[in-house]
């Protein structure tokens, strides 16, 4: 994959390639070292401590390992026999984050056919791409305000066209039971055509033109072109979507349930996205909040490197 | 003769397909708008109006005099293109070398620097805006602008400095340009390295240009990305001349009620730049340079 | 042109870095203060600025950088103490000040307040008891308004339902709600609902409060009291409106938005509410005929107050204009002037009970509620209120009863507060 022509050449011990990387990557690191790595090393020290925020930093204090073991710690309960978790809350939006990202695979599928939709010889494409595009440039608290109305039960837009298919439509957002798929198909509209639609488009530049018209001689049909040709271009695409999309949908949720049913209702919509926030500026609890985010951080670390060693073999490069 | 015809007939097909699409997609913008032009008494009926009975032209005018728009306009433009163009250098000199360059813990390095983007900012915040604080204590200078308004340190906060450096830095441009960049045949770095080419030669003559597509994608997501960038300024900024666009929005919201038909007027002057940037700028990562001609 | 600016801007702002003088004045000398505020509705902003003009035209020497954070106004404040570059004065509320206060935040404003001779007494016991620790006082409010029950006058006419008087009975009002409540032949959703609940859970309390119950202890804010039976009664008869009486929707209208929209479309009859939604049907809804009426007796006369304070930064540099302009905004004259142009509620008992500030009898109502309204406060007041929410929330949609939520919701709150 990486040439190793110019191994050769060394200085102090260093690669030709090693110092050219220093110099490529000196603005990189040392902004990274200064707003990134050192706030992030931070907020891992304040998950061992307890920290109200309000008294300033004189109020910081080292408890150890009392946040985790609050947070993932179970007691037996002798009388009932029953295992309790000390913070049930967290296991609960841990299931609500996962259920959410059940839409990611539509999302990138949804976002593919529009590319490839886009892509072809179709008039009107500038302004078609542009409109598909503008869920995205809209200011979230209009387009989650207007999801509220077109979700209402009694006077949105929704149940309203499924009375005319004679179904008698949930009440969307004041439910457990649908307030989460409400949640998923609203994201899902925002989505579809903003990032990944973008990226597919930029992928779909990159592949020849001669692949397709040696394809053409062949005889080959649509689908066969897209299976042999298209999809195998763009994994390099899809992977760095779904890697993305996947740490996005762990840390996501937060917007569209504060604007759309504020977690409710019964906390059915909260995430741990959103539990972080609580905690650190509602219930003046950084640490604890810090210790959440760690732990979310160690669950996606752990899918990113499962992703990447399975999801990266398929990945085709030119 | 006849697989042209179907050939028209699936392009009707998929043509009439993302028209309807398109339809939905564009529905919140004809709401948005049509609910900027009423009055508050007619914006939330059942069922609902589609069109303003009084159609209130005047609250665009008020939505523009309500708040500072020509100076928030004027902080967003530069602190957009300002993080922009950091951006896009910054995480394609990063690109570059995790995605050409052979050198000891570089996937190390690289993994670090993904593992970023999984911590969540809220936790991060008040980490940065600590240091922020205490860079603008390396410089003991008090700034007074705008009609001798105090504005502390420019490094430090309450400084354009602090709005725009931090946006700087971001793992996922440094991993979007990498994926592309790995994408690029290597023997296009042979050749010109056998032509007597450096690295910085390779960089900025070949990588990048074979690559406009994604540094043009990148610069749409940041510039989307900071130009609608809420809860930095907010905490980062105290005088209102520094202020940019979504912090001064805020100002049509209330705890408790909002002023949603001047909400939406002025949301649709702060959208419209990006609908009109979108709309040219696309040429550059969609309809822009085609690898298949430098191949051969 | 607009570039060219922006780099002169720049260009002045880097260049100009070396004029040094004491933090917190401006060139001319004066003491610069900053402060923050949220708005409760948009046309705060105007109101509040003007105040701060007037204020600094008073006090030549003191010029203030006066913010109104509408969003994430917790995160802007707590962000700021954090790093110790809080603003000098910043409004709190009643259900948040305790922790400020606990965590020395906030600065005694006691000392002053006696010698420039301003007594609690002057404010409403509700509005000034949440500022109050140990004799100090730490925030002065401004603005405190009570809740009632909202009530739509065209409705109650169509049914010829008598108009709620003000004494009226737990009884009375669920006979009118039913009454309120009707079906559409053809649909078999109903059309028409007599009452809906709140979805801020703190308007829900005037209830429990009225069959006698109590959230917390008053003497004690942070000990529950939430099982009690008086309590849970309460609770119960609330829910007995959606399940037993059938005369308010199951959540179904989601948030306060949509409670709000329901009954200012006349989809609802009655909502408990308060002085903030005097100010949205006036925009949103200029038509409606509706009055106010208070929370109908079960045992007492009961509402709850909303409550906002300004409060000065215990670190600030500058502490007696802080409290020179905590004084202003909160004096006398900045209440009325609020009042008259309809943008807060006073704390003051001699606005709230003088008859030429009663504008009409919705304000009466709102101003009397005052009266018998107790506080929401508390050290933990937020996780409380999150407890609370989740507990009311389980029992509507039937994973619990409310004993068992309102137990498990009294338990979860120790568990989680025991470290303060």
């Amino acid at each position: 994959m990486i040439s190793n022509t110019n191994r050769g050449k060394s200085f102090l011990g260093i690669s030709s390639d090693g110092w050219a990387a220093m110099l490529f990557l000196l603005p990189s690191l040392t902004g990274f070292l200064a707003f990134i790595f050192l706030p992030i090393t931070a907020s891992l020290a304040l998950a061992f401590c307890k920290w109200d925020v309000i008294s300033g930093l004189e109020g910081i204090h080292w408890i150890g390992l009392k946040n985790f073991r609050q947070i993932l710690g179970f007691i037996f309960d002798r009388q009932t026999g029953e295992l309790l978790a000390n913070d049930p809350l967290f296991w609960k939006y841990l299931y609500n984050t996962l259920f959410l990202m059940c839409g990611i695979p539509f999302g990138i599928a949804g976002s593919l056919i529009i590319a490839l939709m886009l892509n072809s010889r179709i008039p009107m494409t500038r302004v078609l791409r542009t409109v598909y595009y503008l869920p995205s440039i809209c200011v979230p608290v209009a387009v989650f305000l207007l999801w509220r109305w077109l979700l209402n039960n009694r006077y949105g837009v929704i149940n309203y066209m499924l009375g005319f298919a004679g179904i008698t439509g949930p009440d969307w957002l004041g439910t457990i039971t649908w307030a989460k798929p409400a949640i998923i198909i609203a994201s899902f509209w925002m989505g579809v055509g903003g990032g990944g639609m973008i990226l597919y488009l930029a992928g779909l530049q990159g592949i020849p033109r001669e692949l397709y018209e040696a394809a053409d001689i062949d005889g080959a049909g649509r689908w066969q072109k897209f299976r042999m040709i298209t999809w195998p271009l763009l994994t390099p695409t899809t992977f760095f979507i779904f890697i993305t999309s996947v740490i996005g949908g762990f840390q996501g949720g937060f917007e569209a349930a504060y604007m759309m049913t504020g977690g409710g209702p019964a906390g059915s919509t909260m995430t741990i996205s959103y539990y972080i926030y609580q905690y650190a500026f509602t219930w003046f609890r950084m640490g604890y909040a810090s210790a959440l985010s760690w732990i979310l951080f160690i669950i996606i670390f752990v899918v990113t490197v499962i992703n990447w060693k399975y999801g990266g073999r398929r990945v085709h490069y030119f | 003769m006849n697989t042209g015809r179907k050939a028209r007939f699936i392009h009707g097909v998929i043509f009439a397909a993302a028209l309807f699409g398109a339809m939905t997609m564009i529905a919140p913008l004809l709401w948005m708008i049509s609910t900027s032009l009423k009055q508050p008494s007619e914006v939330f009926t059942a069922p609902p109006h589609l069109l303003p009975g009084h159609w209130m032209w005047s609250n665009y005018a008020r939505a523009w005099n309500s708040i500072p728009f020509g100076r928030f306009y004027c902080n967003s433009v530069l602190v957009t293109l300002c993080v922009v163009a950091g951006q896009c250098l910054v995480s394609a000199m990063a690109g570059y070398a995790f995605a050409r360059l052979n050198f000891r813990g570089r996937d190390k390095i690289f993994f670090c620097y993904l593992a970023t983007l999984m911590v969540p900012g809220a936790v991060t915040m008040i980490p940065l805006f600590i240091i922020m604080k205490l860079l603008g204590g390396l410089w003991h200078a008090n700034i007074y602008m705008f009609d001798n308004i105090y504005m502390g340190s420019p490094l430090g906060l309450n400084s354009y400095f602090a709005l725009i450096v931090p946006g700087f830095f971001s793992a996922y441009g440094a991993f979007l340009l990498r994926q592309f960049f790995m994408g690029i045949p290597v023997e296009l770095d042979e050749a010109t390295k056998i032509d007597g080419g450096g690295h910085w030669t390779i960089f900025s003559k070949v990588t990048v240009p074979l690559s406009m597509p994604a540094v043009a994608t990148l610069a749409i997501f940041t510039l989307l990305g900071t130009w609608r960038d809420f809860i930095w300024p907010l905490v980062i900024v105290n005088t209102n001349e520094l202020k940019t666009l979504p912090v001064g929005l805020a100002a049509f919201q209330g705890l408790y009620s909002t002023d949603w038909a001047l909400l939406m007027a002025a949301s649709l002057i702060v959208m419209a730049p990006l609908i009109i940037v979108f709309f040219f700028a696309q040429r550059f990562f969609v309809e822009g340079i085609k690898l298949q001609g430098i191949k051969g | 042109m607009r570039a060219g600016r922006c780099l002169a801007i720049i260009l002045a702002y880097i260049l100009t870095g070396c004029d040094i003088r004491p933090v917190g004045t401006d060139t001319e000398g004066r003491v610069v203060l900053r402060s923050i505020a949220w708005s409760a509705t948009p046309k705060d902003v105007d109101m509040e600025r003007e105040l701060v003009r007037d204020f600094e035209k008073l006090h030549p020497n003191i010029r203030v950088q006066f913010e109104i954070i509408e969003q994430a106004y917790d995160t802007k404040l707590l962000t700021s103490l954090a790093a110790d570059n809080a603003p000098d004065v910043f409004w709190v509320n009643a259900q948040t000040v305790r922790s400020y206060i606990n965590r020395k935040a906030l600065m005694d404003l006691k000392p002053l307040a006696k010698r420039d001779d301003l007594s609690v007494d002057d404010y409403y016991p509700v509005a000034i008891t949440p500022f109050v620790v140990d004799e100090g006082l730490y925030a002065v409010p401004y603005s405190a308004c009570a809740v009632g029950i909202f009530f739509n006058k065209d409705m109650f006419a169509r049914e010829q339902i008598q108009e709620p008087c003000n004494n009226w009975t737990w009884d009375q009002f669920i006979e009118a709600a039913r009454k309120l409540t009707k079906r559409l032949d053809d649909d078999p959703r109903i059309e028409q609902w007599g009452f809906v609940l709140p979805g801020d859970t703190m308007l829900s309390f005037p209830i429990i409060y009225s069959n006698g119950g109590q959230i917390f202890d008053p003497r004690n804010p942070d000990r529950l009291l939430l099982t009690q039976p008086l309590t849970l009664e309460g609770w119960n008869r609330l829910f007995d409106l959606v399940f037993k009486e059938k005369v308010a929707p199951l959540r179904g209208e989601g948030g306060d938005q949509d409670v709000r929209r329901g009954f200012q479309l006349g989809r609802i009859a009655m909502m408990i509410s308060g002085w903030w939604d005097v100010i949205d049907i006036q925009d949103y809804a200029p038509n409606l005929n509706y009055g106010i009426a208070p929370i109908p007796i079960i045992h007492q006369a009961a509402s709850v107050a909303y409550t906002t304070g300004h409060a000065v930064w215990s670190h600030t540099p500058h502490p007696s204009e802080s409290w020179e302009l905590v004084k202003f905004m909160t004096a006398r004259d900045s209440q009325i002037r609020r009042l008259q142009k309809r943008i807060a509620a006073p704390s003051l008992k001699s606005v709230g009970r003088d008859p030429r500030f009663h504008a009409n009898d919705r304000d009466k109502t709102l101003f009397e509620a005052m009266e018998v309204a107790q506080a929401v406060y508390g050290l933990n007041c937020p996780i409380m209120m999150d407890e609370i929410t989740q507990a009311r929330d389980r029992v509507l949609q039937e994973i619990d009863t409310t004993a068992q939520a309102f137990g498990r919701a009294e338990k979860n709150f120790q568990s989680r507060t025991r470290d303060d």
